[in-house]
């Protein structure tokens, strides 16, 4: 039986580059739902990652996070991940990416040792198929040694 | 930076056949419930199985839980904990000696349109006869907003054979185009 977890796309940000955002375009609609794992280096620290479906803002998230001994909840706008000077590991579960019937839902895990522990859920307000995915800072920029990967997963 | 797609799908690769699809059930109605049964057989030679949601249930609020059973128990043998952040605070809760399990949120009949719940549900080490059975499971509703981290047990040692999934909250259906689809993880 073959694999439900299918690589579609990775990248690594080479030596002495950095860029701002990343985009994974023309994904195909051949799968369900999409796994995006990324490590993200800013050289700058702490700074939250900004997320766009086929361009678009207007994502709206919930989020829960372990801070050390403490605990947090909140809600974001079109911000899905975090990078900081270690390296930040992020996963993004896209769901039914491929039908028009509902909008745009997913969950979100990311961590490093010397930050913090969170998960989030998100929903983009749009029933169109999901072509393209991009990761952006604000200011300053995926480093070397950034890693993007993206997987189609089968239903 | 845009990643040419084609030149990186060329990159990927690796033996990922540890994760498989066993089947998948996307409603072409509102339906009372989906069961996986059988597993023995179908689901013969996994370790672990794995679930992925999209729901929504026809119950009047703006969201529901997804209940879940096994083997068609019906008796008080299952307990859980949550761990969930409603956009303002982080709460947790529990749960013993009931007669289901609560899987996931779902979104409720109330959520707007087109609004579905996501969530990957883990069961592990589902064939043993040795060991009573662990789920744990990260879901969110972005209707309420919600996102949890659950545990669950159904305290039985006995091999799942069925998985079925229902709305927790009385008689309502699963909506039209919630989606069910069960993998086999090996180990």
């Amino acid at each position: 039986m073959p694999s439900a977890l299918t690589p579609l796309a990775n990248y690594t940000i080479p030596a002495s580059t950095t860029f701002g955002s990343l985009t994974f375009s023309n994904i195909p609609a051949t799968y369900r739902d999409l796994r995006i794992v990324w490590f993200g280096i800013n050289a700058g620290g702490n700074q939250d990652v900004g997320f766009q479906l086929n361009g678009s803002n207007g994502t709206s998230a919930v989020y829960m996070a372990g801070f050390g001994s403490g605990t947090g909840s909140g809600t974001s706008s079109d911000i899905l991940g975090y990078v900081s000077a270690a390296g930040m590991l992020n996963q993004i579960d896209i769901f039914d990416y491929n039908v028009t019937d509902k909008h745009k839902s997913g969950l979100i895990r990311y961590g490093d040792s010397g930050n913090f522990a969170a998960a989030a859920a998100f929903r983009w307000a749009n029933t169109a198929a999901i072509t393209s995915v991009r990761l952006y800072l604000g200011t300053g920029g995926f480093a070397s040694g950034s890693t993007f990967a993206l997987y189609g997963v089968s239903a | 930076m845009l990643i040419p797609f084609s030149v990186l799908a060329a990159s990927g690769g690796g033996d990922l056949a540890a994760y498989e699809l066993i089947t998948s059930s996307i409603l072409t109605s509102d339906t009372p419930s989906v069961t996986f049964s059988s597993l023995n057989t179908l689901a013969a030679g996994y370790k672990h199985l794995q679930i992925r949601v999209t729901a929504r249930s026809s119950n009047g609020a703006v969201s529901d839980s997804l209940g879940l059973r096994f083997n068609g128990d019906t008796g008080s043998n299952y307990a859980e904990h949550v761990l969930y952040g409603n956009g303002s605070s982080a709460l947790a809760g529990s749960g013993t000696s009931q007669n289901f399990m609560s899987a996931m949120t779902m979104a409720g009949n109330s959520a707007g349109s087109n609004i579905y719940a996501s969530g990957i549900i883990d069961i592990l080490d589902f064939a043993s006869s040795s060991k009573t059975k662990t789920v744990r499971s990260l879901s969110g509703n972005q209707a309420q907003p919600f996102i949890q981290l659950r545990s669950g047990l159904w305290n039985s040692t006995a091999p799942v054979t069925s998985i079925n999934l229902y709305s927790a909250n009385g008689a309502t259906n699963l909506r039209i185009y919630s989606r069910f689809s069960l993998y086999g993880i090996r180990g």
